[in-house]
C-alpha cells in the first residue's frame, strides 16, 4: 500500500484545508491509509491531550493507547469498506490515567467519552485514501444526559412512593384543594384514606368539596372557616384542629395542616394533611386531667412533702403553708439536712433512711420546736427511683391536742353527768337511808328506856335488837346499790330479763315519784324477752329518764302528774317507754334533744340525754322521744337487742 | 292519868313500830297508821288534842295532804313533820303564816318529844 495516499501537495489546498479544520466546532484530524495521523485541528489536540503538531506521523496507539483497538478497528473498518461512521461513542480513562488502566476497570464517573465519527477520504479514482476522523468528547453532555434520565425515573418513583405512602396514612388523608376567587372550592388530590376518615369518597369529594365542612361540628365551624380565610389571605400555614362527626355518627378530632400556593391562573391551593388525632387528644386531655387531679390532690394535702438524695441533700418539697417549716424553702433546697435539722433528728432520719434503701419505706415521729411552739410531726419515707427518698410530713399536732381534748371531756363529762346524776338521786337517797336510820335510834332509844324500867324483858329486847338489825341491813343495801350505781364505769352486757332490770331502781324511782308527788305506774308484761344489757348503764338510763319526766310535770298539780313506763317487745328489740303528762317537747327541740349541752333548763347542764343517747347506740339500741297524741306529755323511747340464747 | 295520845303517821311499817315501842316506853299513848286515808277514816273527838306526827313523803296522799285535810276540817290538833329528807321549803310554803314543828329524820326521842310538847303548847286558835 502506498505510504501516502491523499495529496498534499497542493500549497493552496493545504491551506484551505487548515482553516476549515481551525473553523470547525470539533476536532477534526486526517489520517493515512496507515491510520497514522497527517494533520490535526487545534480542537482534537485538545481532546486528545497530545500537542496538534506532535499528532504527525502518530497512530492511534501513540495517541490513545487505551481506546487505541477500538479506534484502530473502527477506522479499518471504514477503509475496508469505504462506509462512513458518522457517530460511535467511545469510552476511554479520564486523562491523567497515562493509559495503563483499561477503559472498563475505574469508575464509571471518571471516565471521558468521545464521539467519534470516520469517514473514508476518496481519491479521484474512486479509491480511499485516507481517513477524516472527528472527535468531541461528550463526557459532561453524556452525563447531564443520563443525570436528566436518572431524575426523571427518579421523580415517578418518588411520585409514586408519596402517593403509595400517602394512600396507606392510617387515618389520615393527604390533599389539594383549590379556593376560587368567588370562595368555592375544589379538591384536586386527595389520598386514598379520606373515605376512612370522613366517611365519603374521594369521588363524592371531588364532586363537593363542601361535604368535608359539613362533618365539622357546628360550634367549630366558622371558627375553621376564619382559619381557613386568614390562611389563605396571609399566604401563612393553615394550621386548625377540630371536632369532626363522622358518617357513621362517631365524633372525632381532626387536624388540618396545609401550606399555600398561588396557582398560575391565580386561585389559591391548599396542599396538606388531615390528620385524626382523636387518640391524641384523649390521651392529652387524660394526662391533663391526671395533671390537674395531681396538682389538686397535692394542694389539698396539707402534708408537707421533700424529695431528697440517699444522703439527706433537698431535691424538691412541697409545703401547703410555709410556717409548717423550720427553713424557708428556698434555702434549704440543694442543701443537706444536717445544715437545719438538729443533730439527734439528723441521726434519726438516716436511720430511717438506710431503712428505707434497705427495705423499702420507714417512719419516724418526733417533735420539732416551731413559731414558739413544740409541735408534733410523724414522717413517712418510701424509696422514690434507685438513689431517692420521699419524706412525707404529717403535722400531728393538732389531732395529739384533739385527742387528749376529747379524752379530757369525756372524763369531765362522764364525771359531771355522775355528780349531776348524785345530786338528783341525793334526796330521794337521804330519804331511803334516814327511815332505817330513824328506825335504828327510835328503837335504840326504846331499849336503853326498858332497860331503866323494873319491867325489863329480855324478849323484848330481842325483838328491839332484831329491829335494829334489820333497819342496819336495809340501810346497808340502800348504800351497796348506790354505790355499784355510781361508781363502775366499764360496761359489761349480759342477758338480763327487763324485770331485772327494774328491780334494782324501783326504789330509787319509786321514792323520787313519792317525793315529787307523781303518781307512778310500771308495766312490764309478764315474759318479756330476755335482753343484752349493761344493767348499771340501762338503769343510768331508766333513772335520768324519769326523773326528767318528773321534773317536766314540777308545775303541774299534783294530781296531774302522772309517770307511766312500760316495756314492749318488739321485733328483735325490747322497747322500754317512759311517759310523762308534762308540757311536752317543742317540735324544733325533737330533734336536738340528744345533742350535748342541749338543754332547756335553767339549771340543766344539758348531758343528762346525751349519756343516756351515748349509752342506748353503744347497746345497739335506738333512742328518740316524742310528743304524746293521746294527751299531754311527751313519750322517750329507747329499745334494746333481745339477748340470742 | 296517862299523857296525852300521840297519832304517829307514816308509810314505813318498821319506822312505826319503832316509834310505838319508844313512845310508849317514855308514857306516850301512841296510835299508829301507815297511811293518810288510814288516819282521816279514824274516828276522831273534835275535842282530841292529841298530837299529829306525821312523815310528809308517803305514796298516795302525803303529809302536807293531811295537814291540809286537817285544817280544812277546823281540827285543831298540834302537828309535828316528821321528814327524811331536807323539805323545810316545802313545808313552809304548804304552811305559811303558821309555825311547824319540822323532824329530821334520824331524830332522838328528846327532840321528838320536845317538838311534840312545843306544838301542843302553841295550839293554833281557829
Amino acid at each position: 500500500m502506498p505510504r501516502t495516499t491523499v495529496d498534499t501537495s497542493t500549497p493552496g489546498l493545504m491551506a484551505q484545508l487548515r482553516a476549515l479544520y481551525a473553523a470547525v466546532p470539533v476536532g477534526v484530524g486526517l489520517l493515512d491509509t496507515d491510520l497514522r495521523f497527517i494533520h490535526v485541528n487545534q480542537r482534537l489536540a485538545n481532546i486528545t491531550g497530545v500537542a496538534a503538531d506532535a499528532h504527525t506521523g502518530l497512530g492511534w496507539h501513540d495517541i490513545a493507547p487505551a481506546v487505541a483497538d477500538e479506534l484502530d478497528t473502527l477506522c479499518r473498518d471504514a477503509l475496508t469498506t469505504g462506509v462512513p461512521v458518522t457517530c460511535v461513542d467511545i469510552c476511554r480513562a479520564e486523562r491523567g490515567a497515562d493509559g495503563d488502566s483499561p477503559a472498563g476497570a475505574t469508575r464509571p464517573d471518571a471516565l471521558a467519552v468521545w464521539r467519534v465519527g470516520v469517514t473514508p477520504v476518496v481519491g479521484d479514482a474512486g479509491d480511499i485514501t485516507g481517513l477524516t476522523i472527528t472527535l468531541q468528547d461528550v463526557t459532561a453532555r453524556k452525563r447531564d444526559a443520563e443525570a436528566l434520565r436518572d431524575a426523571r425515573a427518579s421523580a415517578d418513583q418518588r411520585q409514586a412512593f408519596l402517593h403509595a405512602v400517602a394512600d396507606r396514612l392510617p387515618r389520615a388523608f393527604v390533599y389539594r384543594v383549590v379556593h376560587r376567587a368567588d370562595g368555592s372550592m375544589y379538591f384536586t388530590y386527595l389520598s386514598k384514606g379520606v373515605e376512612a376518615v370522613v366517611g365519603h369518597t374521594a369521588d363524592e369529594l371531588f364532586e363537593n368539596a363542601d361535604l368535608v365542612l359539613q362533618r365539622i361540628v357546628e360550634e367549630d365551624r366558622s371558627a375553621f372557616m376564619t382559619a381557613m380565610l386568614r390562611a389563605l389571605e396571609t399566604f401563612t400555614p393553615f394550621d386548625f384542629a377540630c371536632r369532626v362527626r363522622w358518617l357513621d355518627g362517631s365524633l372525632h378530632w381532626s387536624h388540618f395542616r396545609s401550606a399555600v400556593r398561588s396557582l398560575d391562573d391565580g386561585t389559591l391551593a391548599c396542599e396538606g394533611l388531615m390528620v385524626d388525632v382523636t387518640d391524641q387528644k384523649r390521651a392529652e386531655d387524660a394526662l391533663q386531667d391526671s395533671q390537674a387531679r395531681n396538682d389538686a390532690i397535692l394542694a389539698a394535702l396539707p402534708d408537707i412533702m421533700f424529695l431528697q438524695t440517699a444522703d439527706g441533700i433537698y431535691l424538691d418539697a412541697h409545703v401547703a403553708d410555709p410556717r409548717q417549716l423550720l427553713v424557708p424553702k428556698d434555702v434549704f433546697m440543694g442543701r443537706r439536712m444536717h445544715e437545719f435539722l438538729p443533730a439527734d433528728l439528723v441521726a434519726a432520719f438516716e436511720a430511717c433512711f438506710r431503712q428505707v434503701l434497705r427495705e423499702g419505706a420507714s417512719s419516724y415521729e418526733y417533735s420539732l420546736p416551731l413559731n414558739g411552739e413544740t409541735r408534733h410531726f410523724e414522717a413517712r419515707m418510701v424509696k422514690c427511683g434507685t438513689n431517692r427518698i420521699l419524706t412525707i410530713v404529717r403535722d400531728l399536732t393538732e389531732n395529739r391536742r384533739a385527742l387528749l381534748d376529747a379524752q379530757a371531756s369525756r372524763a369531765e363529762l362522764a364525771r359531771v353527768s355522775r355528780l349531776t346524776l348524785l345530786g338528783e338521786i341525793t334526796a330521794s337517797l337521804a330519804h331511803e337511808l334516814n327511815q332505817p336510820l330513824a328506825t335504828i335510834l327510835a328503837n335504840a332509844q326504846a331499849g336503853e328506856r326498858l332497860l331503866d324500867s323494873p319491867q325489863a324483858d329480855v324478849a323484848d329486847l330481842r325483838e328491839i335488837l332484831a329491829d335494829i338489825v334489820e333497819a342496819d341491813q336495809r340501810a346497808g343495801q340502800v348504800i351497796r346499790r348506790t354505790r355499784a350505781w355510781l361508781t363502775r364505769d366499764e360496761p359489761i352486757r349480759q342477758p338480763i330479763t327487763p324485770a331485772n332490770l327494774f328491780a334494782e331502781v324501783d326504789h330509787v324511782i319509786r321514792s323520787e315519784a313519792i317525793r315529787r308527788q307523781a303518781r307512778l305506774t310500771i308495766d312490764l308484761p309478764p315474759a318479756l324477752p330476755v335482753v343484752l344489757a349493761d344493767k348499771v348503764q340501762i338503769q343510768q338510763v331508766l333513772v335520768n329518764l324519769l326523773l326528767n319526766a318528773m321534773e317536766a310535770m314540777q308545775e303541774l298539780p299534783p294530781h296531774l302528774r302522772r309517770l307511766a313506763v312500760r316495756a314492749v317487745a318488739e321485733d328483735a328489740t325490747v322497747r322500754i317507754d317512759v311517759c310523762d303528762a308534762g308540757t311536752g317537747i317543742e317540735p324544733d327541740h325533737l330533734t336536738r334533744l340528744f345533742d350535748p349541752f342541749f338543754t332547756t333548763k335553767a339549771t340543766g347542764l344539758g348531758i343528762g340525754l346525751r349519756i343516756c343517747a351515748s349509752i342506748v347506740d353503744a347497746h345497739g339500741g335506738r333512742i328518740w322521744a316524742a310528743n304524746n297524741t293521746d294527751g299531754p306529755g311527751a313519750t322517750f323511747h329507747f329499745t334494746l337487742p333481745i339477748a340470742v340464747s | 292519868m296517862s299523857r296525852p295520845e300521840i297519832y304517829f303517821v307514816d308509810d314505813d311499817a318498821t319506822v312505826l313500830t319503832a316509834m310505838k315501842r319508844l313512845l310508849r316506853a317514855c308514857g306516850y299513848q301512841v296510835t299508829v297508821f301507815q297511811s293518810v286515808k288510814a288516819f282521816l277514816d279514824h274516828p276522831v273527838d273534835r275535842d282530841d288534842r292529841s298530837c299529829l306526827v306525821v312523815d310528809i313523803h308517803m305514796p298516795g296522799q302525803s303529809g302536807i295532804d293531811l295537814h291540809r285535810a286537817v285544817r280544812a276540817a277546823q281540827r285543831d290538833l298540834p302537828l309535828v313533820f316528821a321528814t327524811g329528807a331536807a323539805d323545810f321549803r316545802i313545808v313552809e310554803q304548804a304552811c305559811a303564816g303558821e309555825s311547824i314543828e319540822l323532824l329530821q329524820k334520824p331524830f332522838t326521842d328528846t327532840e321528838l318529844l320536845s317538838a311534840v310538847a312545843r306544838a301542843s303548847a302553841r295550839r293554833v286558835n281557829v
